[in-house]
C-alpha cells in the first residue's frame, strides 16, 4: 500500500490506550523519513486526545536504528515532552544498544527500555501505580515468567 | 587499506540508489548477504546500519548512485564489502567529512563515523574525481 502523505499514513498507525494515561506504539520494517513523520503525528495527536502522560515506542521490529532513525526518535521525545507526556522507547536489543553506541547518539535523554514489560513498569511507577495479587483467598493468577 | 588481492567474490548485489526506497532495498541486501555468510545477530544489524548510512547519503547529498554488497575473500578469510558509489558533489574534505558532527545535511554528522567504527575497515577513495566512492568491509 502507498501512502500520498505522512498525514494519511498517521491515519493508519495503531497508537493504543493501554491504560489510563499510558499510550503505545509497536513499529516495524524500515523506518524512512515520511514514516519517521507519520509516527510523530500519530504520537502527538493522540497524546492530545487522550491526554496521556506516558507513550511507549516499541522498535524491537525495526530493521536498522541508524543516525537518521536515531535522530527522529530524539525529536520525538522531544516533541512529547513538550506535550507533557514522557516518551519511553522499549525494544532495545543488544544488537541495536551496540550499534548506538558505535555510531556515538546522544540519547541520554531518551527513557530506554529493553521490554514493553519494562516500560510498562515504569509508566506504572510515573503514574504512581501498583500492580498487586488480589486479596487472600481470591484465585490466583500465577505470573508468568519469561 | 586500497585494493587488496582478491582471491574471490561472490553473491554480488548491485542496488541503484534513485528514490528513499531504495535504501530499503540496500538494507535488505545487506541483511540477506551477511546472513547467509553466517554472521550473528550483532554484526548483521551492524551491516545492514553501516549499509543504511551509505545508501542514505547517496540519497541525500548525490541524489543517485550505486550500493553494491558483496561477499569477499582474502587469505582465506571471508568478508561482507560494500561499495557505495555515486557521480554526485564528491566530498572535498574527508578527513572534516569523518569528523563527529560534522554535517552539511543539518542532521547528526555521526553515519561515516559511524560508519567506520561498526565495520573492520572504511575507506574513502581521495584521488577520485566525480562524485564519492566509499568501500567497508567486516571480517566473519
Ligand atoms: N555520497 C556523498 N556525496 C557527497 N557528500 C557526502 C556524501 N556522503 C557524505 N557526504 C558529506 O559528508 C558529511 C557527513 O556525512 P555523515 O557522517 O553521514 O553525516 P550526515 O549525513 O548526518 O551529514 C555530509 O554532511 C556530507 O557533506
Ligand atoms: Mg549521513
Amino acid at each position: 500500500m502507498t501512502y500520498e502523505s505522512p498525514v494519511d499514513l498517521a491515519k493508519e498507525l495503531p497508537v493504543t490506550l493501554l491504560w489510563d494515561r499510558i499510550l503505545m506504539l509497536s513499529i516495524v520494517g524500515v523506518v524512512d523519513s515520511m514514516r519517521s513523520q507519520a509516527i510523530m503525528t500519530a504520537m502527538l495527536t493522540k497524546i492530545e486526545e487522550t491526554e496521556a502522560r506516558i507513550i511507549i515506542l516499541d522498535i524491537l521490529g525495526v530493521e536498522v536504528v541508524d543516525t537518521a532513525v536515531a535522530n527522529h526518535l530524539i525529536k520525538i521525545t522531544q516533541a512529547c515532552r513538550l506535550m507533557g507526556c514522557t516518551c519511553i522507547v522499549s525494544g532495545i536489543s543488544p544488537a541495536i544498544a551496540q550499534t548506538l553506541v558505535q555510531l556515538g547518539i546522544p540519547l541520554s535523554d531518551v527513557v530506554t527500555r529493553v521490554t514493553i514489560r519494562d516500560a510498562l513498569i515504569h509508566a506504572f511507577q510515573v503514574l504512581g501505580l501498583e500492580i498487586k495479587p488480589i486479596a487472600l483467598g481470591a484465585p490466583v493468577v500465577q505470573p508468568l515468567r519469561k | 587499506m586500497g585494493g587488496p588481492d582478491f582471491k574471490m567474490k561472490k553473491n554480488e548485489h548491485r542496488v541503484e540508489v534513485l528514490a528513499e526506497a531504495d535504501v530499503a532495498k540496500a538494507i535488505y541486501a545487506a541483511q540477506s548477504l551477511s546472513q547467509e555468510m553466517g554472521f550473528e545477530k550483532t554484526a548483521r544489524f551492524m551491516i545492514a546500519t553501516a549499509v543504511s548510512e551509505l545508501a542514505r547519503n547517496i540519497f541525500v547529498y548525490a541524489g543517485a548512485g550505486e550500493v553494491a554488497v558483496q561477499a569477499v575473500e582474502v587469505d582465506g578469510k571471508w568478508g561482507f564489502e560494500v561499495i557505495a558509489e555515486d557521480a554526485g558533489p564528491g566530498i572535498k574534505d574527508i578527513a572534516l567529512a569523518l569528523k563527529e558532527g560534522y554535517s552539511t545535511g543539518g542532521t547528526l554528522g555521526l553515519g561515516l563515523p559511524g560508519v567506520k567504527r561498526l565495520m573492520d575497515e572504511f575507506y574513502i577513495d581521495p584521488e577520485r574525481q566525480i562524485g564519492t566512492m566509499i568501500v567497508a568491509r567486516k571480517w566473519l
